[in-house]
């Protein structure tokens, strides 16, 4: 089940909602209510799908829990040494010490789940060619594995580094992992972030308000952006006059940061109405001053998790130039395969790596000096070269669309069915701009500012986004998540 | 707390509790009208079965299939569904949109747009037929009938890109080397002001089929007159598959049937049995396709047999194109064999000995020539016999 399915919008949603606000959210049965449906909404993929989910979240349960108590054991113990420090002699002689229980418990952990999901989502598009029996495995991977193994670590990792203690229930672990709002494609849910609102949801009117606000945002963003600019970028995916493949290029851009934000919009809201609130996913990138900036902003939680838990680990920036830049590509590297196994999403990642390098080290202070303008056509134009590459097949193709961009391999400047088409979905493109740049939230501030009862007008204006999202769905069939298939 | 913040406070609450509540009702409403209500069987605007309750079975469960047949179900059977397409339709025009599952919303029309062909099934057609009439010995024609996309360019939305479709007739008439090229292109452009296609189905109206049935008779030695016909305007209301598609609000299509005035007495026999003096099928007028009006829903076969004495029997191999085309050909022929070869699964060489054949016609929409039929199969069916009409009984 996804969000945008009409027995979810209207069957799932407002009834278990309903059960939750005018009763249970009152009882001691918060914690399982919310489990259940989760796994309700989560068996609908298929029950294969739930008999994976639950032996995943079984193993890390376990894992984080016996983590956990070695964790807990050694401060205990290094406690202890501590006071009798304080009271008794030194040591004789300082001895190396042999690594830890608990590091290599959570080494195991991270090398099962990696492993699980090397298996499902890398091994048969590598290696097909030598094991012609691997070639359909991908298509069996259970839906989400890519979010839930990334919030597994996250705990594993938080239990380890004791930023949060280990989950004693396994339904509060399973919620965490696997809350219907964020199960299938996220947003990451960070353990340290979310273990305190998981045990005490905190439901009020206001939150619930505003869940059901940014869920029909997400809804809006998703069904009638992204959905119809997919229909451009189906249209022209073969028109290659120079308007074409840059209107191609921007409607790709555009749909996928739609159909992503709008998504996790959706997650957002949908947690709060149940009383989480959980960070934002993407913060207006397509208003971003510099690469940096575009990647604090895109995909929060992804790149959040990557510095979090890999770059900083590995020494982060306060390194020789050297291994911050094994650092960079590093991270860089994992986040594009992290994507998917195409070659083209490697190269992607190591143009972003590039990029910030770049931006460090040779462009830093020309780009400060530069108007504002100047330097969001400079994100949005390199990161548009970054779209060729990442809605490739492969990295020639990646190459190949960027080569279009400066006219190579074109047919002319424009023809007929590029007008056509730029000209007959203006307005999404229109409204894609104005949403994705903010105008909408500085002109909402402006114009409800001066009206009397905006609070009506925005009831109102909530309604009629939703009923519009309605008959798009209701006419249409929703095209697949883009990223699901990540 | 001030009496006056307080008072604010609740008011902020209300609205919270407006902006949730309300739309949480709406959507409960939504889902338990649907539960509740009676589930359909067809949808008459789709033209198709509607999805049924599913039955639950542990391998669906296990495969994930049975959670997608009940959210078929749900969609399918959710009220007001056929409102929201009508919906959807004004919403898109009013956003400028021309385009719409296919379909361009043009002027005063709607114009299928043409999908990418399949290049290999064009030029076995074309050998196909030059086979067919290899073996047949007989006078064969092809008329593959230009689209509404080529011929109504002027009632295509503002930049709606035209595929330039000539090369394609063009290699027609070079490749066709054992059979007659029936172009109506010329005609066709000629009369481009005329009813010539449906405004929302993707069949060409009386009126055009009326000039491919004029190309054909003359192929067979004949002349046919319009001015010998008198049209009859049967429906106003016929709302076609494109109408189905874009769920378009106030575009209807005439059904206008072309009586010979001199018609003569004729018994039709489809496969399935029925019978009838007329190749008219009254009841359809009645039903979501009215363009079943002529010849009935496809059939392998309809066999017409006539009074004309005119010594033709015409063998036509066709898609729904020609249905509408047939009652200009009565008065022209003795015997008419009208063949779908998408249907017709009999013994073809017993077909074409036990008729006394004399002219073979080949009558096809451009979208069905270029992707969707293939007749190498068809063809391939007919035995290397020459056929003349003294074998024939």
């Amino acid at each position: 089940m996804v969000f945008t399915d009409l027995l979810f919008l209207f069957g799932f949603l407002p009834l278990i909602w309903a059960l939750y606000a005018f009763g249970i959210r009152k009882t001691r049965l918060i914690h399982w209510y919310l489990w259940i449906v989760s796994l309700l909404f989560y068996s609908f993929g298929s029950l294969r799908s739930l008999f994976w989910l639950l032996a995943f979240l079984g193993f890390n349960f376990i894992l984080q829990y016996v983590l956990g108590l070695l964790v807990l054991k050694k401060a205990h113990q290094k406690s202890r040494k501590e006071n009798q420090k304080a009271k008794g002699p030194p040591p004789f002689q300082k001895k190396p010490q042999p690594k830890e229980a608990s590091y290599w418990l959570l080494l195991v952990g991270v090398m099962v789940d990696v492993g699980l999901l090397f298996v499902f989502k890398y091994f048969g598009p590598w290696f097909q060619g030598l094991f012609p029996w691997s070639k359909g495995l991908a298509s069996t991977m259970p839906l989400g594995l890519s979010f839930y193994t990334f919030s597994c670590l996250s705990c594993l990792f938080d239990v380890y580094r004791q930023k949060k203690t280990y989950e004693s229930s396994f339904v509060r672990f399973g919620l965490f992992a696997a809350f219907f709002g964020w199960v299938n494609m996220g947003p990451i849910a960070n353990y340290a972030q979310l273990k305190d609102q998981i045990d005490h949801p905190k439901y009020s009117r206001a939150q619930s308000a505003k869940g059901m606000a940014l869920f029909i945002q997400g809804l809006f963003r998703k069904v009638v952006l992204a959905d119809n600019l997919a229909l451009v970028v189906t249209s022209l995916a073969n028109d290659f006059t120079w308007v074409g493949q840059v209107a191609y290029g921007c409607a790709y851009f555009l749909q996928l940061y739609f159909d992503f934000a709008g998504y996790s919009r959706m997650a957002r809201g949908c947690a709060c109405l149940f009383g989480f609130d959980i960070p934002k996913n993407f913060d207006l990138p397509l208003s971003a001053l510099s690469i940096q900036d575009f990647w604090r902003r895109w995909h929060i939680s992804l790149t959040s998790w990557f510095r979090e838990y890999v770059y900083i680990p590995l020494g982060g920036n306060r390194v020789s130039n050297l291994i911050w830049m094994r650092n960079l590509f590093c991270v860089w590297l994992l986040t594009g395969l992290w994507h998917g196994p195409s070659s083209a999403y490697l190269a992607w990642g190591i143009y972003q790596a590039l990029l910030i390098l770049l931006e460090k080290w040779v462009w830093k202070g020309t780009l400060q000096t530069l108007s504002k303008w100047i330097r969001h056509g400079y994100v949005l134009i390199l990161e548009l070269f970054g779209m060729a590459l990442f809605s490739a097949p492969n990295i020639g193709m990646g190459f190949w669309r960027i080569g279009h961009y400066f006219g190579l391999g074109l047919t002319g400047f424009w023809n007929a069915g590029t007008l056509f088409w730029v000209s007959n979905m203006g307005i999404y493109f229109v409204v894609g701009v104005w949403l994705a740049f903010g105008f909408s939230k500085r002109f909402s501030q402006v114009f409800f500012k001066n009206l009397k009862h905006w609070r009506i007008w925005q009831i109102l204006g909530y309604l009629a986004m939703l009923i519009v999202c309605l008959i798009f769905l209701i006419s249409a069939s929703s095209q697949t998540f883009l990223y699901a298939e990540f | 707390m001030m009496p006056g913040k307080k008072k604010k406070n609740k008011a902020k609450k209300k609205v919270n509790y407006l902006l949730c509540g309300a739309m949480m009702l709406f959507l409960c409403t939504g889902g338990m009208w649907n539960f509740l209500s009676e589930d359909r069987v067809l949808s008459q605007l789709e033209n198709r079965k509607l999805q049924q309750f599913p039955t639950l079975s542990w391998s669906k469960l296990w495969s994930g299939k049975y959670g997608q047949e009940l959210e078929s179900w749900f969609e399918d059977q959710f009220p007001g569904r056929e409102t929201a397409f009508h919906a959807n339709y004004l919403l898109r025009k009013s956003l400028n949109q021309h385009w719409l599952n296919g379909q361009y919303l043009g002027k005063g029309a709607l114009i299928g747009a043409l999908e990418a062909p399949d290049e290999s099934i064009f030029e076995a057609n074309i050998q196909a037929i030059n086979d067919f009439a290899l073996k047949s010995n007989l006078p064969t024609a092809l008329m593959m009938v230009p689209p509404a996309e080529m011929i109504e360019q002027d009632k295509l939305p503002t930049f709606a890109p035209v595929p330039d479709l000539t090369p394609y007739f063009e290699q027609i008439a070079q490749d066709l080397t054992m059979a007659t090229n029936l172009d109506l292109r010329d005609v066709l452009f000629g009369h481009q002001e005329d009813y010539l296609f449906y405004r929302t189905d993707h069949h060409w109206a009386t009126q055009g089929a009326g000039f491919g049935a004029q190309a054909l008779v003359a192929f067979c030695g004949g002349e046919l007159d319009f001015k010998e016909y008198t049209n009859q305007t049967l429906s106003t209301n016929f709302e076609g598959t494109s109408a189905s598609y874009t769920g378009s609000v106030g575009l209807y299509d005439s059904i206008i049937a072309a009586k010979a005035i001199d018609l003569p007495s004729y018994q039709v026999a489809w496969g399935n049995g029925r019978r009838s003096d007329s190749v008219y099928v009254p009841e359809a007028l009645e039903q979501k396709n009215q363009y079943a009006y002529f010849l009935g829903e496809n059939e392998g076969i309809v066999q017409i047999l006539t009074q004309a004495k005119t010594n033709r029997h015409l063998l036509l191999i066709k898609d729904s194109y020609a249905n509408i085309m047939v009652q200009y050909l009565l008065p022209f022929y003795d015997s008419i064999l009208v063949v779908d070869p998408r249907y017709y699964a009999d013994d073809l060489n017993a077909l074409v000995q036990q008729n006394p054949i004399t002219h073979i016609a080949f009558v096809f929409s451009y979208q069905s020539f270029r992707e969707a039929i293939e007749l190498a199969p068809f063809a391939a069916r007919l035995a290397d016999i020459p056929l003349d009409m003294d074998s024939a009984t």
